[in-house]
């Protein structure tokens, strides 16, 4: 029995050993159409050197993703071992042409090979198609819920992911970039991905959303959105896992000018929006200082707005404070409110009208600019005694002009000398360890009387 | 003899009370010299209160200032740490040596931990012999509860006495190592200011040896041993000789 297996063992090996290099080239379609995914795979019998063959116009998609096969085949009763290196690329056609991908060379030691044939891809009629329209295993897609918007109108941008095998990991994703976009992720700090299942043209595809986010254009004309990236891996079994990585598609995005001439005060303003002031006072004394909040609230491009300039008479000083913003991210843009908060200091006394502030916004449902506008109010402030009202002048942190060593002290406190110490001398100790020493003596003392009282009990005789 | 008794301590007082007058009238009069800017009066006069019989946290802190405005940095540095070395707690001293520490020369890497000068502020009062009573009060304390447990027969006035015990014989041992150490940082003279402009720090010592580095006045410095006139300090993780001369102990 062990003989006839050194035997096999033997016979594997020397056919091993004698096979002829050789290595292949494959591609699964010659005729695609302008964007389809397909696949081109190196095969080789023996791990050589293998020169990859330069691609010209065709794109990467992914890959090479590499792969080992073997095995044993039993051909009229003579058993054969194999084994199979092989190198996988996703290629795609950018556009109309014909593209020819050169032999494959492999260098085995001294002998070098290769695979004889050029491959000629067409590309045939048949439309841009989609990448999951495509025959490939999958694919990535951006895509908006609005190809066409105004400057400032929010839409939704959304990259997915397409596989006809459940993906378990996702390693990376990247962005592509795109000029003229504000863009906020909807869901930045997401840990689950919502995954779906979709049938495209009888084949039923992993739908995985990588992410989503609100995009608000700043300026007019086509923006062009590159093709984002990711990868992702899905397991083959316990051991084995295969990443599926590539980029999605690109995307392009028509920005209208909005419609009109925009008003003087319109400063970009997308949206829905209301505009509510508060003041706490308006009559006060020479010095003394109001509060006046400006709350601007809605849905729309918030993030385009500026600080409101408010313009007041003379007499007055403006001392502005950070603006509450409380303002959430949706995917009708940036959802909430900002509040301005400004106090304002009488410094001379008199009647005086505060003008009223005002901005226009476009309103998106009715397609026509709007405006909003403060109520006019006015401010009585009464001459002021200087013994009251403080004159608000604004605060500052205090600046120390010179510095120098703090004054002598006046109090003389306790004086000792070095002698005094009475740690270590002959009185401590004494006080230190006396009582210690005392108590042993008084166990030993106590331990005595009781030893004697028993041994006088035993002499003691029983009645 | 009880008469005998009471006369000696009517005339210890009489003694200690005139000590304190002497001193009190010579300390406003150098406080006196100080505000009218005689600062170098004022610094011989505060110079003289203090000898190792008298040691006085604020009469060190006074002095500082007189040497400082007298232009003495290395002289005002030393009376600053000494001040602090008697009353870890006096924060006007600190400010001050902080203070004159900036107008040094050389840049001292101060291995004192924060941990380290907490404690000194905690545990080291102007009282020096604080410790030293509580240690002494923790010992009668402990023998007695011990005394206590051995022989009350009530099991509540064991377990009281049991746990007395343990936490007198606890402070003891932390009062003692407390005195011991209080005593160690007053008494030993372990670091030194450096007092000329420039002072030469040599390899061996003797005036022939190379200069191994400089310092500069105010700089402070650890002693690590003495040999005749020359001092072996460290400084910085360097070592080197010193003339005993050109620097003032701590």
């Amino acid at each position: 029995m062990q003989i006839r297996f050194i035997i096999l063992f033997l016979l594997f090996s020397v056919s091993g050993y004698s096979q002829n290099p050789e290595v292949e080239a494959t591609v699964s379609a010659t005729s695609v159409t302008v964007g389809e995914v397909f696949t081109y795979q190196i095969t080789a019998n023996q791990d050589c050197e293998i020169s990859i063959p330069e691609f010209g116009d065709l794109e990467i998609v992914s890959g090479p993703s590499q792969g080992v096969s073997e095995g044993t085949s039993i051909v009229n009763g003579v058993s054969k071992s194999y084994k199979y290196y092989s190198f996988t690329y996703k290629l795609r056609a950018p556009k109309k042409g014909t593209y020819t991908i050169p032999p494959v060379s492999m260098k085995c030691k001294l002998k070098k090979v290769n695979s004889g044939t050029t491959i000629t891809i067409k590309t045939i009629d048949g439309g841009t198609t989609t990448q999951q329209e495509s025959k490939s295993n999958f694919s990535f897609k951006i895509s908006a819920d609005k190809n066409s918007v105004y400057v400032g109108e929010p839409f939704v941008l959304t990259f997915r992911f397409y596989s006809t095998k459940k993906p378990s990991q996702i390693e990376a994703i990247t962005q592509g970039t795109a000029s003229g976009l504000w863009r906020k992720d909807l869901n930045p700090n997401r840990t689950s991905f919502n995954m779906t299942q979709e049938n495209v043209k009888g084949v039923r595809y992993y739908v995985l959303e990588l992410s989503t986010e609100v995009c608000i254009p700043v300026r007019a004309g086509k923006i062009t959105i590159e093709p984002y990236a990711s990868s992702l891996i899905h397991s083959i079994d316990i051991f084995n896992n295969e990443r599926e990585e590539g980029k999605s598609n690109s995307l392009t995005i028509d920005v209208k000018k909005l419609p009109g001439e925009a008003p003087a005060d319109f400063n970009g303003l997308v949206g829905n929006f209301d505009l509510s002031f508060q003041v706490d006072k308006t009559s006060l004394i020479q010095g003394q200082s109001l509060e006046l909040s400006l709350k601007i609230s809605g849905v729309g491009n918030f993030n385009a707005f500026d600080e409101p300039k408010l313009s007041l008479p003379n007499g007055f000083t403006i001392s502005e404070q950070d603006p509450l913003d409380e303002t959430t991210i949706s995917e009708r843009g940036l959802d909430g409110s900002i509040t301005y908060t400004y106090i304002l200091s009488a410094n001379d006394p008199g009647d005086f009208d505060i003008a009223p502030f005002s901005f226009s916004y476009f309103n998106l449902a009715e397609k026509q600019y709007k405006q909003l506008t403060t109520e006019k109010f006015s401010l009585h402030v009464e001459k002021g005694d200087e013994n009251h009202g403080a004159i608000y002048k604004g605060q500052k942190p205090v600046e120390i002009e010179n510095t120098d060593i703090q004054f002598i002290h006046q109090e003389e406190g306790v004086y000792f000398s070095l002698n005094e110490f009475i740690f270590g001398s002959l009185p401590y100790m004494t006080l230190l360890i006396g009582p210690p020493i005392l108590l042993l003596l008084v166990l030993f003392l106590r331990r005595k009387r009781t030893v004697f009282q028993k041994k006088t009990k035993q002499r003691i005789p029983k009645n | 003899m009880q008469k005998y008794k009471y006369i000696l301590l009517i005339l210890f007082s009489v003694f200690t009370s005139g000590i304190s007058f002497g001193l009190d009238d010579k300390f406003k009069e150098a406080n006196e010299l100080y505000i009218e800017e005689h600062y170098k009066t004022a610094a011989k006069n505060y110079e003289e209160m203090l000898d190792s019989a008298h040691q006085n946290s604020e009469v060190y802190y006074n002095l500082g200032n007189a040497y400082y405005k007298s232009k003495r940095l290395g002289l005002a540095i030393w009376a600053y740490e000494k001040a602090l070395k008697i009353d870890p707690r006096n924060e006007d001293a600190k400010f001050n040596l902080e203070f004159a520490n900036l107008q040094t020369e050389d840049k001292i890497e101060q291995p004192n931990p924060a941990l380290t000068e907490w404690l000194k502020r905690l545990l080291y009062g102007p009282h020096i012999n604080l410790w030293a009573f509580v240690s002494i009060a923790s010992s009668l304390l402990f023998s007695l509860t011990i005394l206590v447990f051995i022989v009350a027969k009530s099991r509540r006035i064991r377990n009281m006495s049991m746990m007395s015990g343990l936490l007198f014989g606890l402070l003891l041992i932390f009062s003692t190592t407390t005195a011991y150490f209080h005593k160690q940082s007053i008494l030993s003279e372990t670091e030194a200011i450096i007092l000329e402009d420039e002072a030469d720090i040599r390899i061996s010592p003797m005036d022939k040896s190379n200069i191994s580095f400089k310092l500069h006045e105010g700089a402070k410095v650890k002693i690590i041993q003495q040999n005749d006139s020359w001092l072996q300090i460290e400084v910085n993780g360097n070592s080197g000789w010193i003339l005993e001369e050109e620097v003032k102990k701590i």
